[in-house]
């Protein structure tokens, strides 16, 4: 039996499917050495934003590039794995590091595909207001934006990294809560009424939020990331988490994930149209 | 679909709630109070074509006038086609009670007042002021108050300041800057004007936007408003060649 499951779903909303815009959001689910990751990102919409859905590509294939690095050198090197299991404080400043590792490695890979594919080429980018245009040409990783949610298992730890909306639940034997509520360093006054901070934001090594759960002594079954569009349908955080405990509930219920995964497709399809409109996506990593 | 039948049940929109305060103090009247009247019967058609394309907001409107006494002309905020019967054309008299204009704003930017029916479901409400004179009573201690209130703090707010006696220092203050007060030199503009920031303050309102606030979407849009030319709704099938 594996020791999780795992499974990812991005879809495109029904707003860009009447507007035939493509899905920004994508997010991914995996088993590395030794630890096991899911990441959520959500391209932004706007017409400025013109790539962000290769922008939220980019995030997946780079973060899953930083943590396989990131826990190999755990692996590898003594004095980081001892570092790292000393201290909450000392935990957070190694986070800090792969926080910044994300941010540089996804804007020099966007950097790149501009040198490659360039902006003023692009229909899209000519189809912007002159302001827009000015702001793109100055600074390129805004065509790209996108946020950055992702959570990763290792050695009796749970690190959650989160750079914009979108939401971080837990899965307890009480049923699922959302990740600030004991992870408070993820608090994020900045995300509301509408506005996200992202990978193309100026500041967004000191936007990135990210903690570190000990699961010894805060017990935690899994993790479910979803993307704004999921928790906007709602008025509720209450309605919102009874529809993460059924999520959790069917895939655990011992049925093919295939199955789980075409009914969860099914029913997101549903909720796009009759909610938020957005794109969604659900990043599930559960321990079997 | 079964398993998930009730979590799409319990699916709901989030609702923008944006308000109007029309002064219509004597000095409206005229071509002034005829324009305000005149757009107010746009306003429908163009939040409704805003909410379809944002599936998961709703847009509730509430107005009121202030002169002497302030009167709100909505019980609670409307949805469009509610608005539309609910709409009178309003009549120019009185003072400039600004200042009873924003204590009743106050009031009902509360739960307890017009935000209440929805917990939880209310995204940051657009404010949409306009008048021609300088206020008739004490403003400034109910602005002192109204700013404390966190409807007020995220909501996106805007200013007409209509002719050359309407006080664009006040309507700055109340709005929070300088750039989000719209100069009005000519009255026979104020329709379009008002649709074109109704349509901006609803859209910006109820899509999400990165790194700049909806206030700061909104003040850039107005700066692109030239005196001299018609100002273009970005909304299909409103009827802008009546400028």
């Amino acid at each position: 039996m594996n020791k999780y499951i795992l499974d990812g779903i991005s879809l495109q909303g029904y707003a860009h499917i009447l507007s035939q815009k493509e899905c920004q959001d994508a997010s991914e689910c995996w088993e590395g050495k030794g630890y096991a990751a899911a990441i959520v990102s959500d391209g932004h919409g706007g017409e400025k934003y013109f790539r962000s859905a290769y922008g939220s590509k980019c995030a997946l294939y780079i973060g899953r590039q930083v943590f396989d690095e990131f826990i190999a050198s755990l692996h590898q090197d003594k004095k980081l794995r001892k570092k790292f299991a000393s201290s909450y404080k000392a935990r957070m400043r190694i986070l800090e590091q792969l926080c910044k590792a994300i941010i540089h490695r996804w804007s020099s890979a966007v950097e790149r595909d501009v040198a490659q594919y360039p902006l003023e080429a692009d229909e899209r980018f000519l189809a912007l207001t002159e302001q827009d245009k000015r702001e793109v040409l100055a600074e390129h990783v805004k065509a790209y934006g996108a946020t950055f949610l992702a959570a990763i298992t290792y050695d009796g730890y749970i690190i959650v990294l989160k750079l914009g909306d979108g939401n971080v639940c837990l899965v307890r034997e009480e049923g699922a809560e959302f990740a600030e509520k004991v992870c408070t360093a993820l608090v994020d006054d900045s995300l509301q009424f509408n506005l996200t901070t992202s990978l193309c934001s100026r500041d967004a090594d000191h936007a990135f939020k990210y903690d570190c759960i000990d699961i010894k002594e805060y017990p935690v079954n899994g993790i479910v990331l979803t993307s704004d569009g999921v928790l906007n349908s709602y008025t509720s955080e209450e309605a919102y988490l009874r529809l993460i405990n059924n999520i959790v509930d069917s895939y655990r219920d011992g049925a093919a994930v295939q199955q789980k995964k075409e009914e969860l497709i099914d029913f997101l399809n549903a909720l796009s149209q009759k909610g938020s409109g957005d794109d969604l996506s659900v990043a599930l990593l559960l321990r079997n | 679909m079964g398993r998930y039948d009730e979590n799409i049940n319990e699916v709901a929109a989030r609702t923008m709630a944006l308000f109007y305060l029309f002064d219509k103090s004597g000095s409206m009247s005229g071509t002034k109070i005829a324009q305000v009247n005149y757009a107010m019967k746009d306003i429908p058609k163009i939040i409704k074509d805003v909410a379809d394309s944002a599936p998961n907001a709703n847009i509730q409107v509430a107005a009121a006038t202030f002169s002497t006494n302030v009167n709100w002309l909505t019980p609670k905020p409307l949805t469009p086609d509610e608005f539309i019967g609910q709409w009178h054309d309003i009549h120019a008299e009185g003072l400039t009670s600004l200042g009873a204009a924003l204590r009743s704003l106050n009031e009902k930017m509360s739960r307890k007042g017009f935000l209440g029916d929805n917990p939880m479901g209310y995204l940051a409400p657009g404010i949409i002021i306009l008048s021609d004179g300088a206020p008739t009573d004490e403003w400034e201690k109910p602005l002192e108050e109204l700013k404390k209130n966190n409807w007020f703090k995220s909501a996106t707010k805007v200013a007409f300041a209509v002719g050359d006696d309407a006080d664009q220092d006040v309507l700055a203050k109340v709005c929070g800057s300088k750039e989000a007060v719209v100069s009005i030199d000519d009255p026979e503009k104020i329709r379009q004007y008002i649709k074109f920031v109704t349509a901006t303050v609803s859209k910006t309102g109820t899509t999400s936007s990165t790194g700049k606030s909806a206030q700061e979407i909104v003040n850039e849009a107005i700066k692109t408003i030239d005196n001299d030319t018609p100002v273009v709704v970005d909304i299909p099938d409103i009827d802008d060649d009546q400028w």
